[in-house]
């Protein structure tokens, strides 16, 4: 066998698709031809709407589902016909998939039977991932008298223990309650970078998605629709989708007004801004109408104090949610709404109630101009 | 003093908090005390009581006789052998249904024929067995085997195993469905091969469904009657047979009840097992959320063309039994004029008349009556508290578990003179069928209540609706369905059922299986053919007519339980 030549990706997506034969006439199309590769050692997130495809994607990536079309490479040979056993990419899953009928041990030890390595060095190997995981002294439990972050441990280890090359997670945190959910990413971070393994996580949960990849894909009804680095993402998004599902914001059909070299000038209702080309996803043309995107994070709101400069105006709010770390308000803007959040800076902000005048101060800077869409 | 002045509050409170359930507890505590419970008794009494003393006289002389002994040990070996080789074939139908890509025709069709033996005479598969195997059978000159005798061991089990694997099929079939298939797809995941697969996971994890199938089959073998009546001969006596000829032929009431009490034994044990089984935690159950909408891994080539070839053999071999009924009720004289002929069937309408409208009858009320016993006893033992409720279940429960055999002669000894003189009678009958078979209906409303969440029930109490109303306004549409499911099943079994009524007969009151037995005895074949081919007619028409109305009524009450489950939060 010869190595794989510099610059394969360590596994490749050739425009694969799934199609979900319902009836005769009626077809879902899950997974919508979609390419994307993965360097080695690379912890890449796929993120998405629920239905969008990603459990689909990630298991025929896994051999439990064979694609209608396109072909899946790992470093550089296609595995589309190998069977699941095959593949060496073992997979957690959501419901951690445990089996219910071993003990903790066993189960760590089930793909080390499989291979038929001998007990001394199936003890020693499932020992080791025991101690790095924090389960020494569950081995002999099971399953069911494990808590709900001890079962997720286990599936993990159980995959871990295989010195996988590749490792698939489908939704793994999304059984477990908000404060383990940021421990057990830690850890999985943690242990990426310790094995040095290749990661494929598929989630629906954006501070998830945010959080620990190298690489995040957006996947949007079957189809990828922006790969970057999760700040370039959360920052550029390429279309009101990503906008929308990564940054949350609020849109707005806005009037093309002038066009520069490097900035266009936009109405919103009665104020007027700049938007650097840089962040127009085609090149705007006069009096066209376009679709602006604010990010409710980039929005100043203060006390107003009578002055009103470029970029500012006055308005309401309408309601007031405190969530913690931020308060989330709604604004009466105009003849529409307006999100925004505000950071709490313990005792630096006051909080608004509704009813309340306040000026709120847009950044440009942070504005996104898309083509309207028929 | 002071303990009665605590105890009498609660005693009182039922009574007063909620009358309908204490008046209901009376009625159907009342039922038990003369339905079941007194026949256990004077059974016991008949055995064990001589001449007003306590006395092992009965048991010495029955158990001195060499014959008895090895009806005993007959009964024994019969029963294991058809158990595991039912579960056997259970467990591959199963396999085949669950886990192989035969195309979904094919599927239907497996389900389809394990349905036959369901709702056949327990006779059918002797009297074609007896035909295709028997003296001048079809298959053996088909084949040229001269020298081959069905009865016996051989033919008895063949025929067990044929009537009792479909309902080792349906439990396991049903854990194999309830199997989370991620945990396929973990095992191979991991490297494990597909035999690998199936043999630390599939296997392990249906074991529950294995156990609980091998007791039922070992019960169901244990107390039957029919085939080893047909088929076993003199080389092969069982308990249950020798109990009935000894009371119908030696008019022996004492010998019989001692015969049968050695067969409740064995009975109650597996009864004993199977509660304790089904109460333990089951493994499948464990595993909660799916993440994504999966198949099960298919198993390896090998074992799934063993599989197809097992169901295509049997399934073949069964449609040739029914072939051969179907044929053998239209000839003359069976393998010697093989002339077309109607008259078997012109007799059957004659002469079988009466046969035919007593079983309708009876089945229809006691599917009736069953049925709303069943609602009630379900309901009281799912929902409500109250003292000896366990005890309660499990009476419920006894006529069931007990052998057919041991029932009829228990109900004659015990209805045959006065207080409760009821020898000859319709009431008899019906009870005898309600009292057994009413169990499925109470298993399958318990089932369905247990996917009810009490809060719709609370919901509907906190808006003003009394306990009763709630109970017919909310409880009853809701648990329709599994009403409707145990009704077909206590219908199917009213129809088909002889081990119990055999005893229960009388002239005023008669049954088609009693028919088809008495054709049989004169060896009558093509008249016995026909009984079963009307019985079979008639059983598949009012089965398929509940299924109808069962589908009806799920579809129609299964969207807004879907959405309120949900909104439950279940
Ligand atoms: N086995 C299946 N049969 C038919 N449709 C399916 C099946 N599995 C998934 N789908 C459909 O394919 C689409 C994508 O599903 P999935 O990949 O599970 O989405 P996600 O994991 O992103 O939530 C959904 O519309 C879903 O209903
Ligand atoms: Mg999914």
């Amino acid at each position: 066998m010869s190595e794989p030549a510099a610059g394969t990706p360590f596994l490749e997506l050739r425009s694969v698709s799934k199609t979900y034969q319902l009836t005769k006439t009626h077809a879902i199309k899950a997974v919508d031809s979609v390419s994307f590769s993965i360097a080695e050692g690379e912890f890449v997130t796929l993120i998405g709407p629920s239905g969008c495809g990603k459990s689909t994607t990630l298991r025929m990536i896994a051999g439990f589902l064979k694609p209608t079309g396109g072909d899946i490479l790992l470093e550089g040979k296609s595995i589309t016909a190998l069977g699941p056993e095959q593949r060496n990419i073992p997979m957690v899953f959501q419901n951690y998939a445990l089996f219910p009928h071993l003990n903790v041990f066993e189960n760590i030890a089930y793909g080390l039977r499989a291979r038929k390595l001998s007990d001394d060095i199936i003890a020693h190997d499932v020992a080791m991932i025991c101690q790095m995981l924090n389960l020494v002294g569950t081995e002999n439990r099971f399953p069911d008298a494990l808590s709900d972050g001890q079962q997720q441990r286990v599936a993990l280890a159980r995959a871990l223990v295989l010195k996988p090359k590749i490792l698939l997670f489908d939704e793994p945190l999304s059984n477990l309650d908000a404060r383990l959910r940021i421990q057990t990413r830690a850890e999985i971070k943690r242990m990426q970078t310790l094995l040095k393994i290749t990661v494929l996580y598929v989630t629906h949960d954006q501070s998830e998605a945010l959080s620990i990849p190298d690489r995040l894909l957006v996947m949007n009804k079957g189809k990828i629709v922006q790969q970057g680095k999760p700040r370039e993402i959360y920052d550029f998004p390429s279309t009101p989708f990503v906008a929308d599902f990564i940054g949350n914001a609020n849109f707005y059909d806005v009037c093309v007004i002038s066009v520069g070299s490097a900035n266009v000038q936009i109405a919103l209702q009665d104020l007027e801004f700049d938007v650097s080309l840089d962040h127009c996803d085609h090149h705007p043309t006069k009096d066209e109408m376009a679709l602006l995107s604010i990010n409710p994070i980039t929005i100043t709101i203060e006390e107003p104090d009578g002055v009103l400069g470029k970029n500012q105006c006055v308005c309401m709010v309408e309601q007031c949610l405190f969530t913690g770390h931020a308060f989330s308000y709604t604004l009466a803007f105009r003849d529409t709404s307006i999100r925004v959040l505000q950071p709490n800076i313990q005792g630096a902000v006051t909080q608004f109630v509704p009813g309340a005048e306040v000026k709120l101060t847009f950044h440009a800077q942070a504005f996104h101009l898309f083509r309207i869409q028929e | 003093m002071h303990e009665t002045n605590a105890f009498r509050p609660t005693r009182k409170s039922l009574m007063k908090t909620d009358p309908a359930l204490f008046s209901a507890l009376v009625a159907v505590w009342l039922s038990f005390a003369i339905f079941i419970f007194l026949p256990v008794i004077r059974l016991l009494i008949t055995t064990f009581y001589v001449d007003g003393t306590f006395s092992l006289a009965n048991m010495r002389k029955v158990l001195g006789t060499s014959y008895n002994i090895k009806a005993l040990y007959g009964s024994l070996i019969l029963a294991t052998s058809v158990s595991i080789a039912g579960t056997f074939l259970g467990y591959i139908f199963a396999l085949a249904v669950t886990r192989t890509a035969l195309p979904r025709p094919l599927k239907v069709l497996l389900g389809a024929v394990t349905i036959l033996p369901l709702i056949s005479p327990p006779f059918t598969s002797s009297i074609s067995l007896t035909l295709a195997l028997g003296p001048n059978g079809m298959l053996l000159k088909a084949l040229g085997i001269g020298d081959f005798s069905i009865y016996g061991f051989l033919g008895t089990w063949i025929s067990e195993t044929l009537t009792y694997f479909p309902v080792a099929f349906m439990v396991i079939s049903a854990i194999l469905n309830t199997m989370s298939a991620t945990l396929d797809d973990a095992a191979l995941s991991l490297g494990a091969s597909r035999w690998r697969m199936f043999t630390t996971i599939t296997i392990p994890l249906s074991l529950p469904g294995i156990g609980n199938s091998i007791l039922l089959l070992f019960g169901a073998s244990l107390a039957d009657f029919a085939t080893p009546l047909i088929l076993g001969g003199h080389t092969f006596p069982v308990l249950p047979t020798e109990a009935y000829l000894m009371i119908t032929g030696m008019f022996d009431l004492r010998g019989g009840a001692t015969l049968s009490f050695l067969l409740l034994v064995p009975a109650l044990l597996v009864f004993f097992l199977q509660r304790m089984l089904l109460g333990k935690k089951s493994f499948v159950s464990v595993t909660g959320k799916n993440g994504a909408r999966t198949e099960f891994a298919k198993l390896p080539t090998a074992l799934s063309v063993f599989i197809c070839a097992v169901c295509l053999f049997i399934v073949v071999f069964i449609l040739y039994l029914y072939a051969i009924i179907l044929w053998g009720s239209f000839v003359k004289v069976w393998s010697v004029n093989n002339t077309f002929t109607l008259e078997h069937y012109a007799y059957v309408f004659k002469h079988g008349q009466k046969a035919i409208s007593d079983t309708l009858l009876i089945a229809f009320l006691s599917t009736v009556i069953g049925s709303v016993l069943a609602v009630v006893i379900g309901y009281v033992a799912q929902r409500k508290q109250f003292f000896g409720k366990r005890f309660f279940e499990f009476t419920s429960m006894l006529n069931y578990a007990l052998p057919g055999t041991v029932v009829g002669i228990a109900y004659i000894i015990a209805f045959n003179q006065k207080p409760i003189l009821l020898t000859g009678t319709l009431s008899i009958l019906v009870a005898a069928y309600v009292f057994r078979y009413y169990a499925t209906g109470i298993r399958s409303v318990i089932a369905s209540l247990e996917q009810i969440d009490p809060a719709l029930e609370e919901a509907s109490m906190s808006l003003g609706a009394s306990s009763v109303r709630t109970f017919t306004h909310v409880t009853i549409p809701l648990i329709i369905p599994a009403v409707l499911a145990g009704m077909r099943y206590l219908f199917i079994h009213c129809m088909t059922a002889i081990s119990a009524t055999i005893f229960l007969v009388s002239v005023r009151w008669t049954l088609l299986t009693t028919r088809i037995l008495e054709s049989m005895t004169e060896l009558q074949f093509s008249q016995a053919s026909a009984f079963s081919m009307v019985l079979i007619v008639i059983v598949f028409l009012a089965d398929a007519l509940m299924l109808y109305l069962l589908k009806v009524t799920t579809s129609k009450f299964h969207k807004p339980q879907e959405i309120s489950y949900e909104k439950v939060g279940a």
